[in-house]
C-alpha cells in the first residue's frame, strides 16, 4: 500500500532522512519510532506528497506520488502532529468541506459523520467554531475527517496526543477495522507500549536512518520494546 | 516585586521595538535608527498639528480668558490620552497573555496591575506631550501666569495623564467585557465599528476648522457659565492661574480618580482576566448537506476565511466600502455630479473633457477598486493551515483559483454596481455633456474587470513569490506584508499611469482607442502572469 525505496530529504546542509526505505502491505499497522529529530514526521511529509524530496521514490497503492500526486493523495488520509484546521469554520462546516474536497456523496457523508461524530463523542460540538475547540478536540476532528472519506491508507504523527482515553481506544478500534478492510495504516509515536500492542510491523528511526524493521517480533525478540529502542537509540 | 515586573514590562516594550516579531532576532541598527527617526517625525508633527488648536484659541487670551485656553487645552489632552491609551489597556492589561503565567506566581494580583499601569501611563505622557507641549509654550508667552501659576499649570499637564489611564482603564475593560460575550457577528461588529470610527474620524479631520471656529465663537457663553464655580474645568484654568486650592482641588481628582480605580481594579483583576463567558453554545442538528464541486468548496472556503477575520475584511477589502459609498453618493448626489462635470467642461473648453468622461470613469473605478487586496495575503494567512490544502486531492492551481475567485466576486460584483450608478449619472448627457452610450459603459466595464483580474492575479503571485508563513498574529500577514503593500500601491500606481498613458498618447488614441488599447494589454498581461502561475508558481506553491 505504501513503499517508500531510498528516500533522501535534506534541509541545507542537514540530511533530515537518509536512504530509507519501507514498505507497508495492506492490512499492516506499521508504527514508526525514533527519538525527538530523527526524521519521522519529515519521512510522513514527503510520503503524503506535503514536502519535495531529494532522492529516491514513494508509491502508494501502486501508484508513484511523482507522477500522480493527485490520484495518491485520494487514497490516502494524514492526520498531523498538531492538528491546526481552519478556525473560521464550524466543525460541520470543516466536516462538509473536507468530504466535498475527497467527493464524497451527501447521504454517505451524513452517516459517516453520524457514526464517527457519535464515536468519538464529538457531535454535540459540531456546530461550534473550532476556534473555540481544545487540543483534544481538533485532534478528534481531525480524525473524523481522515476517516471520512475512507482511505486505504492513514497516515498518522502522533495520532494518540492529545486523545482521552476512550477516543484513544476508539481511534484504536478503527484502525483495526480499517486493516481488516483491506487498508493500511503507517503512524509514529512516542508510546512505545501503544506500539508494542497495536502494531504488525515496527520501523525504527535515528539521525534519519533506518536501524532497524519487520514484525514486532522480529525486532523486539523476547525484549520489551522500550528495552529495544533504547539499545538502539543509545548505541 | 513592582520593580521585577516593570523591569520585564519595559524589556517586553523595548524587545517589541528593538526585535524582529517574526524572528525574534535583534533588528539591524539601521532599521532601528530608521524606526526612531519616523517616530520622532510623527511626534514633531502632531505637535505641530497641536500647535495650529493652540494658535485658533489664542484669542481667549485677548478675551481675558485665558483660563478658558488651559481648560480647553487640558480636555483636548485628557482626550488624546484615553483615546490613544484605551487598546493598549485592553491589550497589556486585560488580555495580556502572560497574565495567567504571572498570576500562577507568587505575585500579588495588584502588583501585576500596577506594573501594567504603569507602562500605560508611561504612554500616556508620551501622547500628552503632544498637545501639552505647544499649550505650555503659548502658556508661557500669553497667560503672564506668574511662577506659581506656571509650574501649576506643567503640573496639572502632568497629572492629567493619572486621570487619563484611570478613565482608559475603566473603559479598556468595558471593552475587554463586551468583546469576551460577543461570539456571534464578532467580525462584522469590528468592521462595522472600524469603519465607523474612520468615518467620524474623517469627518472631523475635514472640519477641524469649523468646529475650532464654532469654539472660539461659543467659548464666551461657556467661559461665563462655568465662571466661579466649582466646574473642574474652571478650576484647571484658575489653578494655572496660581490659585492654590483650585490646583489642590484638580490634584485631587486626577490622584483620586486612578486611586479608586486601582483598588477597584486590583481587588478584581484575577477574576477579569480569568473569567472567559461567551455566549451560549450552539446546537447541532444534523442536516443533509449537499454535495458541492471542489472549486465551489474551495471558495467557499476562502470566502468564510475572509467574512471570519476582521483584520481581513478591514485590510483586504476596504475597495468595497469605497465602491459601495461611491455608488451610493452617485444615486445621491446625481445632479451634482454632473453639474461639476458639466462645469469642468465649459470651464475647459479647448480639452473637451466630455470626451473622456467614459476614461475618467474607468480609471476612478479601477483606482477605487485597487483598494481590495484581498489575494495578497491570501497565502501567507494559509501559514498554519497550509498542510491541509498540500495534503488534499487538490491542484496548485485550484488551490490558487479559489483565491483569486474571492477577489472576483467580493470586487467585481460592487465594481459593476458601480459602473451602472456612472452610466446612470451621465447616460442622459445635457449642458454641453453628450450622453454616455452603451458601447461607453461596455469599455468601461471591460477595461474596469480585467484590471480587477490583472490586479488579483498580481497579488496572488507577490504573495506566492514573498510568503510570511511565520507569523504569530493574522494580522501581521494581512497588514504588514510586502505582497499587500505590491498590490495596494500597485493598483493605485497602475491606475496612475494608465492616465499618465492616455495624457501622453492623447493626441494619436482617442478615449475609446486607448481603452481597448489599454484593455488589450491587461489581457497579454493577465495571460503573462496566468502562465507564470501555472507553471512556476505551482512549483512554488509545492515547496512552501
Amino acid at each position: 500500500m505504501l513503499r517508500i525505496d531510498h528516500l533522501t530529504k535534506k534541509f541545507g546542509e542537514k540530511t533530515a532522512v537518509d536512504d530509507l526505505s519501507l514498505e507497508i502491505r495492506p492490512g499492516e499497522i506499521y508504527g514508526f519510532i525514533g527519538h525527538n529529530g530523527a526524521g519521522k514526521t519529515t519521512t510522513i511529509k514527503c510520503a503524503i506528497g506535503i514536502l519535495d524530496y531529494d532522492a529516491g521514490e514513494i508509491a502508494i497503492d501502486g501508484i508513484r506520488l511523482a507522477d500522480d500526486p493527485i490520484g495518491c493523495k485520494k487514497r490516502l488520509a494524514y492526520i498531523p502532529d498538531n492538528p491546526d484546521l481552519y478556525d473560521y469554520m464550524t466543525g460541520i462546516q470543516f466536516l462538509n468541506f473536507i468530504a466535498d474536497v475527497f467527493e464524497v456523496p451527501a447521504n454517505v457523508r451524513r452517516d459517516r459523520i453520524r457514526k464517527y461524530g457519535d464515536a468519538f463523542g464529538l457531535t454535540p460540538d459540531l456546530a461550534t467554531n473550532i476556534a473555540s475547540y481544545s487540543h483534544g478536540m481538533k485532534q478528534k476532528l481531525a480524525v473524523i475527517a481522515a476517516l471520512l472519506h475512507e482511505p486505504k491508507l492513514l497516515i498518522m504523527d502522533e495520532p494518540f496526543v492529545g486523545l482521552d482515553p476512550k477516543a484513544a481506544f476508539t481511534l484504536k478500534q478503527y484502525m483495526r477495522e480499517l486493516c481488516d478492510a483491506g487498508g493500511a495504516i503507517f503512524f509514529s509515536t512516542h508510546v512505545l507500549e501503544v506500539a508494542e500492542k497495536l502494531c504488525d510491523k515496527i520501523a525504527i528511526i535515528r539521525n534519519g536512518r533506518l536501524i532497524k524493521s519487520g514484525t514486532m517480533e522480529e525486532v523486539k525478540g523476547d525484549e520489551s520494546l522500550e528495552e529495544v529502542f533504547l539499545e538502539l537509540v543509545e548505541d | 516585586m513592582r520593580k521585577t515586573l516593570i523591569h520585564k514590562q519595559f524589556l517586553q516594550t523595548v524587545r517589541a521595538i528593538t526585535g524582529n516579531p517574526k524572528t525574534g532576532a535583534r533588528r539591524k541598527t539601521g532599521g532601528i535608527v530608521l524606526m526612531a527617526v519616523v517616530f520622532v517625525l510623527v511626534w514633531i508633527s502632531m505637535i505641530a498639528a497641536f500647535f495650529g488648536i493652540t494658535e485658533a484659541f489664542t484669542v481667549f487670551f485677548d478675551m481675558g480668558l485665558g483660563w478658558f485656553f488651559f481648560a480647553a487645552m487640558s480636555l483636548v489632552t485628557l482626550a488624546m490620552c484615553v483615546l490613544m491609551t484605551i487598546f493598549t489597556v485592553v491589550s497589556t492589561v486585560y488580555n495580556a497573555k502572560d497574565n495567567e503565567l504571572l498570576l500562577a506566581m507568587p505575585i500579588r494580583p495588584k502588583d501585576i496591575l500596577f506594573a501594567r499601569l504603569f507602562q500605560v501611563w508611561l504612554l500616556a505622557l508620551l501622547f500628552m506631550t503632544m498637545p501639552a507641549v505647544p499649550t505650555i509654550i503659548r502658556w508661557f508667552m500669553y497667560a503672564k501666569a506668574g511662577v506659581l501659576g506656571n509650574v501649576f499649570a506643567v503640573l496639572i499637564l502632568l497629572l492629567i495623564p493619572l486621570l487619563a489611564v484611570a478613565l482608559a482603564s475603566l473603559v479598556g475593560w468595558v471593552v475587554a467585557w463586551i468583546s469576551s460575550r460577543i461570539t456571534k457577528g464578532k467580525n462584522y461588529m469590528t468592521v462595522l465599528l472600524t469603519t465607523l470610527f474612520l468615518i467620524v474620524y474623517y469627518v472631523f479631520y475635514f472640519r477641524i476648522n469649523r468646529i475650532l471656529n464654532d469654539v472660539v465663537a461659543s467659548g464666551p457663553a461657556m467661559a461665563e457659565a462655568m465662571a466661579g464655580t466649582w466646574n473642574p474645568l474652571f478650576r484647571i484654568g484658575k489653578a494655572a492661574y496660581g490659585d492654590v486650592p483650585s490646583f489642590l482641588f484638580i490634584a485631587a481628582i486626577c490622584i483620586a480618580a486612578f486611586a479608586v480605580c486601582y483598588a477597584l481594579l486590583s481587588r478584581n483583576f484575577a477574576r477579569i482576566v480569568t473569567t472567559k463567558k461567551g455566549g451560549a453554545k450552539t446546537v447541532y442538528h444534523e442536516k443533509t448537506a449537499k454535495q458541492s464541486k471542489i472549486k465551489n468548496a474551495l471558495f467557499r472556503k476562502e470566502l468564510r476565511h475572509f467574512t471570519g477575520s476582521a483584520a481581513y475584511m478591514l485590510n483586504g477589502g476596504m475597495g468595497i466600502l469605497f465602491m459601495v459609498v461611491a455608488t451610493v453618493a452617485l444615486f445621491i448626489y446625481r445632479g451634482t455630479v454632473r453639474d461639476a462635470a458639466i462645469e469642468l467642461n465649459n470651464m475647459m473648453p479647448g480639452v473637451g473633457i466630455a470626451k473622456f468622461i467614459p476614461l475618467i470613469g474607468a480609471i476612478a473605478i479601477a483606482f477605487l477598486a485597487a483598494g481590495n487586496d484581498i489575494t495578497a495575503p491570501s497565502i501567507s494567512i494559509e501559514a498554519h493551515t497550509l498542510w491541509l490544502s498540500k495534503s488534499m486531492p487538490i491542484t496548485a492551481n485550484e488551490f490558487f483559483e479559489a483565491k483569486l475567485q474571492l477577489q472576483r466576486v467580493l470586487t467585481m460584483i460592487p465594481a459593476l454596481l458601480l459602473s451602472l450608478a456612472f452610466y446612470y449619472v451621465f447616460a442622459g448627457g445635457g449642458g454641453g455633456l453628450p450622453g454616455l452610450e452603451p458601447k461607453d459603459f461596455l469599455l468601461m466595464v471591460v477595461f474596469v474587470m480585467l484590471f480587477i483580474e490583472f490586479m488579483a492575479t498580481l497579488g496572488l503571485i507577490a504573495n506566492l513569490l514573498m510568503p510570511n508563513l511565520t507569523w504569530t498574529n493574522e494580522t501581521v500577514a494581512v497588514k504588514q506584508s510586502y505582497s499587500a503593500l505590491i498590490a495596494l500601491f500597485g493598483g493605485w500606481i497602475f491606475t496612475g499611469l494608465f492616465g499618465l498613458a492616455f495624457w501622453l498618447l492623447r493626441d494619436r488614441l482617442g478615449p475609446d482607442s486607448f481603452l481597448m488599447a489599454a484593455s488589450g494589454l491587461l489581457i497579454v498581461l493577465i495571460i503573462l502572469l496566468r502562465l507564470w502561475l501555472r507553471t512556476r508558481g505551482a512549483k512554488r506553491y509545492e515547496m512552501l
